[in-house]
């Protein structure tokens, strides 16, 4: 498990006092998160049974859920179902020890917004976190800029201070992805999952080769690289001034 | 002996010849019961016949006829006399006119004490009455004396001739049973031999029946089995050690040295980073384990649904390929138009990855790979082949075995599992893998799958023909290196 320090080098601080509920029944494990996730100034309340997570999430004062699958009492997919029936939308991300082929679509179809296999870092726990909290806002929007960067969704065009950029399929959805979460720590993970729909971890890196490819092409000679890969955790996308 | 009675052999014996005994007694009563009946009704009818054809005699005839006809009687079988009207003897060998008897000219059966016959010894008679025209009364009568000494001759032949077959049979039966209980407890002993280990023990085939030797084939044969998985799995637990100690070992060497030598903070980061990543190899391999299992365990067909193998094959190798070219290794594509597969796209794509992954990396520097899809017929068929090394002909079954390694690639990363989750994954698909040689050197794996057969997956599978019939370029012209750029800037 790759255990983050306090502070993530590189990554920017979560916006602080978000309430999280983790319904964990492993003492040890739960105690591992939500120390993580207070050293980035989550507010962390643990559950450690299905019935009394269950209560304290329908309470409605969290901002986001960590629900494992398997616990005493009831079962982490029908209190996602309990939840959804009473219209709470709060987003979920489901911990579960078992990996079967068919348990991630299970875990997804009860209503949970993303999906971690245990063992699973730290890190990766933290940024699929973030990511939750800060769905991307309008998904509507033709025109993307970060910093010098802009991206045209209609005409399918990128420029970095007004120069043209000639990039793959690939390469735009990518780039696409990153301009959507700015300043948030996008993990290998993520990128396989939702830029290849492929969810298991490759034993040769594709994507740092990915994204070594996008950082030389969005790059002009002498100026900053956008893409910045954060030791142990992923990528980040700064805007440039 | 308590044993061979409780012996199967030995009770199918017993009762069988019980039957047979049953079966015969019953025969023996049947002949009997149906030739004293004939022979009953044979003497009757003679009697009564005699008896009507004297009555129609002159007077004289008839004295004549009974008194010669008991002196010619040697066996004394006949009886015969006349009564005067007042019951009085005239002629013949009975004492008295029997009281009861009617005298209808019909036959029938008394016992030899009731008509006070002595010289007769025997119970059963038939006799026939007739009154004649001058009043006087005829009596005919014979002894079914016969009847009685067929039922003892009989009786005879069954004692003689089946009741001694009874206990040779029972014999026999003792005698099938040991042998049956031998062979059982000669089987019981190698089965107890395996079961305290001794797995290259086999049941004796060839000795007995054909029943026998049939089920002594199949427990060989599951022993066969069982002892290659268990080999198997030995190697695999010893492999498994093997390469958890490795990492687990330089991981634990590390801290206790960075533990005594470090002094600066950034010392510590950099041991635990790399103790991290030692820890991140050893559940790697343990994850991976896993999901072989799991995948063996998964039911077919559950997350099935239909995949463009074509088209996983082109995302796959968009994955990969700026890995290949970063490598100076050029990749290429070719992917004819194929009808839709079931099958689990996740696990798939997992596999292709495997199979590409392993070829960019055994493909050396200015090398070539090459992934194409086309149609058998029976399926579409994925071909990967590179400029690698290649594997030789006797290492390509054992390539698939967990933890596997050539000694080639000993130097390549990786833990030995990959292609035994590309098997594990392909044989839950049904689909099926094989390896060959390129021409010019190198390796080519080709995954074969199997087209749907079913009519609902037909419809479905119709529709890359339509797509192929809608855009024929696409088919014609699929062959693309990875480099080309899309049009989008």
């Amino acid at each position: 498990m790759n255990v983050s320090g306090p502070t993530s080098e590189g990554g920017q601080a979560a916006r602080p006092g978000r309430r999280i509920l983790l319904i964990e029944d492993d003492i040890e494990i739960a105690n591992e998160i939500c120390s993580d996730l207070a050293d980035h100034d989550y507010d962390v309340r643990h559950a450690a049974t299905g019935p009394e997570g269950a209560q304290q999430a329908e309470d409605g004062t969290s901002d986001l859920l960590i629900v494992d699958r398997m616990l005493p009492g009831l079962d982490g997919l029908a209190i996602i179902k309990r939840l959804r029936e009473r219209n709470l939308r709060t987003p979920v991300l489901v911990l579960s020890a078992l990996g079967d082929v068919n348990e991630r679509v299970r875990g997804l179809k009860a209503g949970g917004d993303d999906y971690l296999t245990k063992p699973f870092a730290l890190s990766e726990l933290q940024a699929r976190v973030e990511a939750l909290l800060r769905r991307p806002g309008d998904i509507r929007e033709t025109e993307l800029r970060a910093g010098s960067l802009k991206l045209d969704l209609l005409e399918r065009t990128v420029q970095r201070h007004g120069r043209p950029i000639e990039l793959l399929a690939r390469e735009f959805q990518l780039l696409l992805y990153f301009m959507r979460r700015p300043e948030q720590v996008i993990t290998r993970g993520m990128l396989l999952e939702h830029i290849w729909n492929c969810h298991f971890l490759p034993q040769s890196n594709p994507i740092d080769v990915h994204i070594g490819k996008l950082r030389r092409k969005l790059g002009g000679p002498g100026e900053p690289p956008l893409i910045q890969n954060v030791r142990g955790q992923g990528f980040i996308l700064t805007p440039d001034a | 002996m308590l044993s061979i009675l409780a012996s199967s052999a030995f009770r199918r014996v017993a009762a069988v010849s019980l039957a047979f005994f049953v079966a015969v007694v019953l025969l023996f009563a049947f002949i009997y019961w149906q030739t004293a009946v004939f022979e009953t009704r044979r003497v009757d009818t003679l009697v009564e016949q005699q008896a009507a054809a004297l009555a129609q005699a002159p007077t004289e005839q008839i004295l004549w006829t009974v008194n010669t006809g008991i002196a010619h009687d040697l066996h004394r079988l006949m009886f015969a006399a006349v009564f005067d009207p007042d019951g009085d003897l005239v002629a013949g060998n009975l004492p008295r006119l029997p009281t009861d008897l009617p005298l209808d000219g019909l036959a029938h059966k008394r016992d030899a004490a009731s008509l006070d016959i002595t010289h007769a010894d025997d119970a059963a008679v038939v006799v026939v009455g007739r009154r004649l025209p001058d009043g006087r009364v005829l009596i005919l009568g014979r002894s079914i004396d016969q009847v009685a000494e067929m039922r003892a001759v009989v009786t005879r032949a069954l004692t003689l001739g089946v009741i001694p077959a009874l206990p040779l049979a029972l014999g026999f039966g003792v005698l099938l049973g040991h042998r049956t209980n031998q062979r059982i407890r000669r089987m019981q002993d190698v089965l107890d031999r395996v079961r305290r280990g001794h797995l290259s023990e086999r049941l004796p085939t060839g000795s007995g029946g054909r029943d026998f030797d049939q089920l002594a084939i199949s427990v060989n044969h599951m022993l066969s089995e069982l002892e290659r998985l268990l080999t198997e799995l030995h190697n695999v637990g010893n492999n498994i050690a093997h390469d958890l100690r490795t990492p687990l070992s330089r991981v634990r060497a590390q801290l206790e040295r960075t533990r005594r030598v470090a002094t600066t903070r950034e010392e510590l980061e950099l041991a635990v980073d790399q103790a991290v990543g030692g820890l991140d190899q050893a559940a790697e391999i343990i994850t991976a384990l896993l999901r072989i299992a799991e995948i063996q365990h998964t039911q077919r067909g559950v997350s099935f649904g239909p995949v463009a193998i074509d088209e996983l094959v082109r995302e796959v190798a968009d994955l990969y390929g700026p890995i290949a070219e970063a490598k100076g290794v050029s990749a290429r594509v070719v992917t004819d138009s194929v009808p839709l597969i079931e099958g689990d796209r996740g696990l798939l794509f997992e596999a292709l990855a495997n199979l590409v992954d392993n070829a960019i990396k055994f493909t050396p520097e200015n090398g070539a790979v090459e992934f194409a899809v086309s149609d058998s017929g029976s399926g579409p068929v994925v071909t990967i082949s590179d400029t690698g090394p290649g594997i030789a002909v006797e290492h390509r079954a054992k390539v698939f075995a967990r933890f596997h390694r050539l000694d080639e690639s000993r130097n390549v990363p990786g833990h030995g599992l990959g292609l035994s989750l590309v098997q594990a994954i392909v044989g839950m698909h049904g689909f099926s893998i094989s390896l060959s040689d390129r021409p010019g050197g190198g390796c080519v794996v080709q995954l074969h799958c199997r087209a749907p057969c079913n009519a609902g997956q037909a419809a479905a599978a119709e529709m890359p023909i339509a797509a192929s019939a809608v855009l024929p370029m696409v088919a014609s012209c699929a062959s693309e290196s990875l480099d080309q750029p899309a049009r989008i800037a």
